[in-house]
């Protein structure tokens, strides 16, 4: 009964979804293909410095040598997979986070979360990753433990907010009646419930969480040279845009084709999901 | 029984001979309205409606949900369009302008002007962020020139004709600081506001109390009286049109079942579902003793069975009834019924 | 004596429940708490560094003195309790503390960087608005249609376009190809700085826009929903009338609520903006001063700021939309 309800589910997608889709799938292949068949070493010189794009070097060379190509989809499997545990971890610890409170009765301990959530939420998003990072040290570790320690707060709101609401359903009080405990009214009643809000919300959240890493590590503040990242790489780049603007562009192209895929998706299937109810 | 059949038009054309055309302020004909589901999908919700309302006649519209009386006031008043629904074949005459074909500007001469629409949630029906006083003024001024002062009285005026007392007080106020009837008696006020020859009432109490239920009907009653205004009230209530309304046009499955006076179709009804509907009425209804119902369930739209819709449920059907058709009308001495054993109800009523 | 006491007190709870039911000064609450609630993280920033803060500064060949001097910089002297007396108090009077590096009071800094960047929202709120206004209404007029698919995709494409990359390539194409604007950099004063900012703007345009239009279409395609725009379709009114009061008007009040989130958005942009176009703003002096350097009283002096902001400007715009929306309740 499940797969095929998956299958149609995959049949019934709109186009939107099925570009995404297309678009993520490319790049993920271009990703996991390039570094293992390509001639160079994302990391060391391949020969001449600032190369224009041509036959030997498709997305021509940097100014330290490096083929261009090959660094960029070398980024790709990095960039998703921290995206994939910016996104994940906020998820889970502000899902639980958010149900928790949503249940509890302790008005005082309610209000005082709230707060903190609202102010964490205050913040432009990008201005408290980047104090966080300032604080623990840039760096891959720098850059997920500020990416959690604040996007869990916008979980955690949405997650209460439907909690509130389930609360007050029958089949929640129906679960007191019986006296359940409440940690298994947590986890096997209310949970099940929320976690759906999350998700979409994460699908969403993707495309803001890789634009952060690697806006940050455009900054300086996130990955650092030489690992391959598109965002490091565009910065590497900006000293030379005039005139060997291919050590920007072509890195920059990759981020945001990615990003568009995963942002199509994401709505596509939002849009699908919306269209059910 | 075949050649007893007429087609509805020819029926018309005999009335036509019959009387002069003016009398008719409205004729709707052999209407078919369906949901537009995109890709070519049609999903009929009216197939088909017929009636005819007089000057100065008061029809009611009576059918469960379902029936499509609400798309079918949709189509007179022109707001198909927003619901995703077009008319598909059939005409609708006003004054002999063809509603069915109209377009955007005629309807904006007739809207508000020809035909006052009250519609079936008032409650939610007025503009949350403007004051009563501005959406009154609205209704009144929107086709001649008036002066703001005098558009102001008439609004004291109209709110005094729909008998709310403190008119002024009220026309300060916004529509969620007023009850449910005051909200309704407003709808009416901004309806008849330019004196509309057709005043349509779709459902105007179904969300009302009980004992505002009988104000309200009242107001409409004197209102036409009043104003000379025709009136279609639409309902599922058979109670409510005995009151108010001379003719009703009973509807069933999207389909016309059975057009007359309301005297006659009480009494001598010619239709296997007005009989039902007038025996279920809860009104009526001897204490003590079991409520008549309907057996079986309305049918969704877009399921309806082959033939006559109502065979199902029906006490009078046959394996004729079953037989796919179009759909006749019978000229039954002055009722107009669809049902092809209408001979028989005489002896089940 | 005592009825006069009691009727009294009861008077006060009255008094009270009612103001806190009143929308306004619930906001306002919320905005005071809040507000603290910044004050909060701000504070707690600092002291969540592992290990100690002024050897990150200093390294460990400092003397003792230079460290205490440090310390105080920081606000770090003392048991916890005081030093959130202290910093409360400072905030309160609106002392920001002193940067560690420059040691100039972060006050002045922000003083100075802080005008660059409010231009930079303001014409880029601008912008924004002019195009997502009748972007908004067009869309959701015709809803459904290809207009509308086109424009999501063109929306979703655009938002995933860091503001990083999209202001490098205008620079690429304006400045450097075409050379018609300045690659960087800022003047001050109006209107001579309106140069130095259509491409930053632009920039945070080009993702700010289709979202406002989003939110304006999605408000529109509600209120067309709602049944008084379908009675007003069946009074008959006349069309301008009918677009200013019906659509826009009552979907204006959500959508404000929501601007004061996107200007807290377009902050954050704005922050990458200014670095990518050497603007002198509070987002530059952030990392360049702040982060890059670490300078943690300014991180944090500026940091609040941003939050304080963000919190002002969402009681203005929750304000102003529950004016408009007299239901006092907002989609």
């Amino acid at each position: 009964m499940k797969n095929q309800k998956n299958k149609s589910f995959l049949k019934s997608l709109n186009i939107e979804a099925w570009f995404g889709l297309i678009i993520l799938i490319t790049m993920v292949l271009l990703g996991i293909l390039v570094p293992l068949l390509s001639p160079y070493d994302p990391l060391k010189s391949a020969g001449e410095t600032l190369l224009a794009p041509c036959k030997e070097y498709l997305f021509g060379t940097d100014h330290l040598g490096r083929d261009i190509f090959t660094r960029t989809f070398a980024s790709t499997q990095l960039d998703l997979i921290l995206a994939l545990i910016g996104v994940s971890a906020p998820l889970l610890i502000g899902t639980i986070l958010g149900a928790v409170l949503g249940m509890t009765r302790n008005i005082f301990v309610s209000w005082i979360w709230m707060i903190i959530i609202d102010a964490i939420n205050a913040f432009p998003f990008l201005v408290l990753v980047i104090a966080i990072v300032a604080i623990v040290g840039p760096g891959v570790q720098g850059l997920l433990i500020g990416l959690a320690a604040v996007n869990w707060a916008r979980y955690a709101k949405m997650v209460r907010t439907k909690t509130l609401t389930l609360r007050d359903s029958e089949f929640i009080q129906a679960t007191n009646v019986l006296g359940y405990s409440r940690l298994r009214i947590l986890f096997k009643h209310v949970l099940p419930n929320v976690y759906p809000v999350a998700l979409a919300y994460g699908l969403s959240d993707f495309v803001l969480v890789i634009i952060t890493i690697s806006g940050l590590s455009f900054l300086g503040a996130g990955v650092r040279p030489p690992t391959p990242e598109w965002g490091a790489m565009i910065s590497e780049g900006r000293l030379y845009l005039q005139n060997q603007w291919w050590i920007t562009v072509f890195p920059g192209l990759a981020l945001s084709i990615t990003a568009s895929g995963v942002a199509l998706l994401a709505n596509g299937i939002m849009r699908r999901i919306e269209g059910e109810d | 029984m075949q050649d007893q059949a007429l087609n509805i038009n020819s029926e018309i054309n005999l009335k036509e001979t019959e009387n002069k055309n003016n009398d008719f302020l409205l004729r709707v004909q052999d209407l078919q309205i369906s949901f537009n589901k995109g890709y070519k999908k049609l999903l009929p919700v009216v197939d088909v409606a017929n009636f005819n309302l007089k000057s100065d006649d008061a029809i009611g519209i009576v059918g469960e949900s379902g029936s499509g009386k609400t798309m079918l006031s949709r189509a007179i008043i022109g707001t198909l369009a927003r619901r995703g629904a077009l008319i598909t074949s059939g005409k609708i005459f006003f004054n002999g302008i063809d509603l069915s074909i109209s377009n955007e500007k005629t309807w904006r001469s007739i809207r508000g002007k020809k035909i006052g629409y009250v519609p079936q949630s008032s409650l939610a029906g007025l503009n949350p962020v403007l004051t009563i006083e501005t959406q009154l003024l609205e209704s009144i001024a929107s086709s001649k020139k008036i002066t703001v002062r005098d558009a102001r009285k008439k609004a004291v005026e109209l709110l005094e004709m729909v008998r709310i007392t403190r008119a002024k007080q009220v026309l300060k106020n916004r529509s969620h600081e007023l009850s449910g009837g005051m909200r309704q008696r407003v709808m009416i006020a901004t309806a008849i506001a330019q004196n509309p020859r057709l005043l349509i009432a779709d459902e105007p109490t179904t969300a009302l109390d009980v004992t505002v239920q009988k104000d309200i009907l009242k107001l409409i009653t004197n209102l036409r009286v009043e104003l000379g205004m025709s009136l279609i009230l639409i309902t599922h209530d058979l109670a409510i049109i005995e009151e108010v309304c001379n003719n009703v046009m009973v509807m069933y499955a999207g389909n016309t079942v059975e057009f007359g006076s309301v005297r006659e179709l009480t009494i001598t009804p010619k239709h296997p579902y007005t009989l039902a509907l007038r025996d279920s009425r809860v009104d009526i209804a001897s204490p003590g003793e079991d409520l008549e119902t309907i057996p079986g369930d309305p049918t969704a739209v877009g399921h309806w069975p082959k033939g006559c819709r109502f065979w199902p449920r029906c006490v009078l059907a046959d394996h004729k009834c079953m037989e796919d058709r179009n759909y006749p009308v019978f000229k039954v001495d002055k009722q107009l019924s669809a049902c092809i054993h209408y001979e028989r109800m005489e002896k089940i009523l | 004596m005592n009825e006069n006491k009691k009727s009294k007190k009861n008077n006060w709870i009255i008094i009270m429940s009612r103001l806190v039911k009143n929308q306004f000064i619930y906001n306002l609450g919320k905005a005071v708490l809040v507000s603290f609630g910044v004050f909060l993280v701000m504070f707690s920033l600092i002291r969540f560094i592992p290990g100690d803060p002024v050897d990150m500064i200093l390294g460990d060949s400092a003397t003792e003195e230079l460290r205490a001097e440090y310390r105080e910089i920081l606000g770090l002297e003392g048991s916890v309790f005081e030093q959130l007396k202290t910093s409360l108090g400072n905030i309160i009077r609106g002392d920001l503390g002193t940067s560690v590096v420059t040691k100039q009071s972060v006050n002045s800094i922000v003083k100075r960087a802080l005008p660059p960047t409010a231009w930079l929202i303001i014409v880029s709120l601008f912008i924004s608005l002019l195009l997502a206004i009748p972007l908004g209404l067009l869309v959701s007029l015709y809803r459904g249609r290809w207009i509308d698919k086109v424009f999501q995709i063109i929306s979703s494409v655009l938002l995933s376009i860091p503001g990083f990359y999209m202001g490098l390539l205008l620079i690429l194409l304006f400045a450097l190809k075409l050379d018609i604007l300045p690659v960087a950099g800022y003047k001050p004063g109006f209107p001579e700085n309106l140069r130095y900012l259509w491409l930053p703007a632009t920039t945070i345009t080009v993702v700010m826009a289709p979202v406002l239009a989003r939110v304006l279409q999605s408000s529109i395609s509600n209120t067309l929903e709602q049944e008084f725009v379908e009675t007003a379709i069946v009074r008959g009114l006349p069309r301008q009338n009918f677009i200013w009061r019906y659509l826009l008007r009552p979907s204006f009040a959500p959508t404000i609520n929501l601007l004061g989130y996107m200007i807290g958005q377009m902050l954050g942009a704005a922050v990458v903006v200014e670095i990518v176009f050497n603007i002198p703003g509070i987002g530059t002096t952030l990392v360049i001063e702040g982060v890059l350097q670490r300078d943690y009283s300014l991180v944090q002096g500026i940091a609040f700021v941003f939050g304080i902001i963000v919190v002002i400007i969402s009681f203005i715009s929750e304000s102003i939309s529950a004016w408009l929306d007299p239901r006092g309740r907002s989609s």
